[in-house]
Parts: C-alpha cells; sequence; structure tokens
C-alpha cells in the first residue's frame, strides 16, 4: 500500500519534471519566435530541431559522437585500468600508500585540462594527447575509490579469514576483492563520466571530429543551433553512458541490491 | 558423527591477564583468570558488559594473546587461530555475495578434495535445516536462517573445540530458543569441547554443564556453577527455576528484594 502510495507520487513528479522542461522549450520557441530573446545567440527549438534531422540525414553527427566516444572509451581503460590496478596495489600496501600519499596529495588537485599545454609539447596536436587527457581525468576517481574500496573491508570479514586459517591470497580473492567492487564500480562511474566531460575540452583545443569540435567550429561560424545540437549531445550521452553503467551495477551487484 | 565419542580438547587457562592500551592508559580487562574446561565439556561463561568475557574467548580462539599466562589446549599453547577451533561470532559473518552453499564451503581449507567438499556441504546443511536454499544469498535469508548457516561453516571442519561468542543475541526470542536446542543436539553428537560466552542467563542454564559467573573491572571469575538438570532440560521445571535463582542471586548479591529478579 505505502510503496503503491510512493510509486504513484514519483510519477506524478517525473510528469512534472517533464511538463517543466516542455514548457521551459515552447517559452524558448515562443520568445524567440516573438523576438524577445536574441536567436543570433540563443537559437529556438526548431531551428536546433532541422539542424538535428539535416546532420542525422547525412551521417555528421553520428560521425562526430563516434569520434568522441572512441577517444573516451580508449583514455577511459587506459586511465581507470592504471588507476583500478595502482588502488588495488595501494589499498593493500599501508607502506606503499604512505608514499604515495604525497604525490597524490600534490597532483590529483591539478585539473586534466592543465595538462593540455604540456601534453601538446610533448605528443602533439593528434590523438595521443587527447586521449591521455581522458585517461587523466578516469584515473583519478577509480585510484581513490579503489583505494577506499580495499581497504573500508569489513573488520569482522577479515577476522572471519584469520579464524579460517585463509592465507593472503584467499583472504584477497574471496574477501577484500568482493567487498571493494561497489566502491570500484562508483569510482569506474565517476571516471567515465569524468572521461566524458573531459574530451568535450580536449577537441576545443585542437581536433577535426567530435562533439567537441562541433561545439567550437560552431562558435567559430556563428551558427548557435549547430552550437546546441553539440551541446544537447553532450547532455544526452552522458545521461545513456550513466544509464548503462547503472544496469550493469545491477548485474554486477546483485548481492548488494536484495533489501 | 553420531557416538558418544568424546571428541574434544581440554582447555587449560592459567593466570591469563590482559590489558588493552587505550591512549595512554592501560586498562585491565582479565586479571588472573585460571580455569580448566574438561574434553567435550560445555560450559557458558557469563557476565555484565566489560568483564571481559569475550576477550577471555579471542584469547581461547588465538584471535588476541595475553599479556601474562597461558592458554593451552591438549597441552598444546594456543598461539594463533586454528580450524581446530571453531568459533561462532554475535554476527554471523556471512560473505553477503556468496550462496548458502559456498558460504559453508568457505569454512573448509581451499584445497578440499571436490567430491568430499560437496559431501560435507551437503550434510551440513541437512544438519542445520537449509535444504532447499542452498542458492539463496544472505541478504534473502532471515536472521536464524543466516546464523543456521555461520553454525554450519563453523561445524564443517569438525572442531575440537567450538566458541560461541554471544552467539543468538541478535535473534527473536523464538528462534534464540530454537538455535540454542539445536547447537545442544550437536554437541551432544559430537562432543566438541564447548564454550559459551553470554549475558543471557537462561541460554546459560539452558545450555551449559556449569555456569561461570565473571564480573568486572578488573574480569575476574567470582564464582561457577554446576548444572544438575534432568535431560533433556526443561526451561519452565523447579530445578530450572532454582537454578536461575542461585546464578541471579550471584550476580546482583543477596542485598536485592527478590521482586527484582522478575522480569
Amino acid at each position: 500500500m505505502n510503496i503503491k502510495k510512493k510509486s504513484y507520487e514519483n510519477l506524478i513528479l517525473n510528469i512534472t519534471a517533464w511538463v517543466i522542461l516542455i514548457g521551459i522549450i515552447v517559452f524558448w520557441q515562443l520568445a524567440g519566435d516573438k523576438g524577445i530573446l536574441n536567436t543570433t545567440i540563443l537559437s529556438k527549438p526548431t531551428l536546433i530541431f532541422e539542424r538535428f534531422v539535416k546532420m542525422v540525414g547525412d551521417k555528421s553527427l553520428i560521425n562526430h559522437i563516434i569520434a568522441s566516444l572512441s577517444r573516451v572509451l580508449k583514455g577511459f581503460f587506459i586511465g581507470a585500468g592504471i588507476g583500478l590496478l595502482l588502488g588495488l596495489i595501494l589499498g593493500l600496501s599501508k607502506r606503499l600508500e604512505v608514499i604515495a600519499n604525497l604525490f597524490i596529495g600534490i597532483l590529483r588537485p591539478i585539473p586534466p585540462i592543465a595538462w593540455i599545454p604540456l601534453l601538446i609539447l610533448a605528443l602533439g596536436i593528434g590523438e595521443q594527447s587527447k586521449v591521455t587527457v581522458i585517461a587523466i581525468g578516469s584515473f583519478w576517481p577509480m585510484l581513490l575509490d579503489t583505494i577506499h574500496g580495499v581497504k573500508s573491508t569489513d573488520k569482522a570479514l577479515m577476522e572471519l579469514g584469520r579464524v579460517l586459517e585463509k592465507d593472503r591470497r584467499t583472504v584477497i580473492t574471496k574477501i577484500i576483492l568482493p567487498s571493494a567492487v561497489p566502491a570500484i564500480f562508483t569510482g569506474a562511474r565517476q571516471a567515465i563520466s569524468r572521461a566524458w566531460s573531459c574530451v568535450v575540452t580536449a577537441e576545443m583545443i585542437a581536433a577535426s571530429r567530435g562533439v567537441g569540435f562541433l561545439i567550437q567550429y560552431a562558435r567559430e561560424l556563428s551558427q548557435p543551433a549547430l552550437m546546441f545540437v553539440g551541446v544537447a549531445m553532450i547532455g544526452l550521452i552522458g545521461v545513456l553512458i550513466d544509464i548503462i553503467m547503472m544496469r550493469l551495477e545491477k548485474r554486477l551487484l546483485y548481492w548488494n541490491m536484495t533489501d | 558423527m553420531g557416538n558418544n565419542d568424546i571428541s574434544g580438547k581440554r582447555i587449560n587457562i592459567s593466570h591469563v591477564r590482559k590489558e588493552f592500551q587505550i591512549e595512554k592508559e592501560s586498562l585491565l580487562v582479565l586479571k588472573d583468570i585460571n580455569l580448566e574446561i574438561e574434553p567435550g565439556d560445555i560450559v557458558s561463561i557469563i557476565g555484565g558488559s566489560g568483564c571481559g568475557k569475550s576477550t577471555l574467548l579471542r584469547l581461547i580462539a588465538g584471535l588476541d594473546s595475553p599479556n601474562e599466562g597461558e592458554i593451552a589446549l591438549d597441552n598444546t599453547k594456543v598461539t594463533k587461530p586454528s580450524l581446530d577451533v571453531g568459533v561462532l561470532f554475535q554476527e554471523s559473518r556471512l560473505l553477503p555475495w556468496e550462496s548458502t552453499w559456498k558460504n559453508i564451503a568457505f569454512g573448509l581449507p581451499e584445497k578440499f578434495d571436490k567430491e568430499k567438499k560437496n559431501e560435507l556441504v551437503a550434510h551440513y546443511i541437512k544438519l542445520v535445516g537449509l535444504e532447499g536454499f542452498e542458492r539463496a544469498l544472505p541478504g534473502q535469508l532471515s536472521g536464524g536462517m543466516q546464523k543456521r548457516v555461520a553454525i554450519a561453516r563453523t561445524l564443517i571442519n569438525n572442531p575440537h573445540v567450538l566458541l560461541l561468542d554471544e552467539p543468538f543475541g541478535a535473534l527473536d526470542a523464538f528462534t534464540r530458543m530454537n538455535l540454542q536446542e539445536e547447537v545442544v543436539r550437536i554437541w551432544k553428537e559430537q562432543r566438541m569441547t564447548t564454550v559459551l560466552v553470554t549475558h543471557d542467563i537462561d541460554e546459560a542454564i539452558f545450555m551449559g554443564n556449569k555456569v561461570i559467573i565473571m564480573s568486572a573491572k578488573p574480569g575476574i571469575i567470582k564464582d561457577v556453577i554446576k548444572v544438575e538438570l534432568p535431560e533433556p532440560r526443561s526451561r519452565v521445571s523447579v530445578e530450572f527455576e532454582e537454578l536461575r535463582m542461585k546464578v541471579y542471586k550471584e550476580f546482583f548479591g543477596d542485598d536485592r528484594p527478590m521482586e527484582d529478579y522478575a522480569i
């Protein structure tokens, strides 16, 4: 009864959110039509939609998206992969963690974008430097969440390992790693969304393809409709990535969901 | 299994002293504890919180070591945990991502003959009455059933010593009585030396052949009361009631009016 009531309430709230969104779009359209808003800067929904349909038709949009996504995936797997491995090592070894803490403390606050000039000097303006920026962006959340996950293994379960005379290897593979999976997953989710926001920035600096490039290019041509298509794509794909990760989490962490 | 062979080990606790260092102050938890538990016996240790009863159990388990004195099982000094000593904690401590079957199998050493493992796990699942729940995750089981999984995992190594640290404290009264009876039934079959730490007087009397009463600050053994009840024990017999009175009196002293004991 209570659950039913709650899901009903949620439905109403969700509908409200959509109504507000549609309301904003309608208002935007009307204000643009009536000349209240400057359409040469803010464009209007119909123009953006026209542009969107055209870009879907000539396949240019999908090409930009594929270019960005493949960079994101490369950077994510490299950065998050290294972060995961290093996180496991540092989480398991107190000594190494103490040493690493100094470096983490200095390096972590540096935004990935700040590395771009250096990376361009070192690696050129090609794919490598862009993928590296994304890798740096993905690396940090993965590293920190993995360390946290490994270190926060339930003490009671660690003691169980002692009582059952389990060797170090068994304790790591059967107790510590499974316990750390939820935290590692949180890290992965953050890492991929960070990767996605890094790709846009990286492409704004030097690229000939990609969603970030699209926005930058639209600004140069003063085509606000094109710009909004790019911006909307960033948001939509970000949401899609999050939905996919959440689905994956439900599957992988079945034991954490049974409540 | 099944016969009355005494398979328990003798537990010898001599001059055990345990202090904990908290900040810069040291807290004396156990002061000169001496106790001998006969092979195959079942004893209850009872005391208020902070009397060191759980600490004593952890020392027997080899999870901590005493500052002075020593604990021996059949004349072998305890230095670390061993599969020969089964421990049942207050929380069930199951691996939440593993099934009932795998949680019970986790009690066995990693390198164990697969066929024998299957046989043993099946046997213990039956012993604790969890048939049909082999594939359930801990989160899908009730508290009592989780406890049964933990019991099976503890017993699967056929330990010679069984240590129970307030094992049923978090369960409802009916489940608690049920599991007390089951553990006693299993003890009667296997006769592992069993030590139960509890703060529940009824539980201590129902399960133990002796009730060891501890008092706190510093933790010492105050008295040992022998439990002589006709088997199977009844919780509502006159003899049980007399023993309960005796333990209450020992606990609170004689100067307290009787009405206060009634709950």
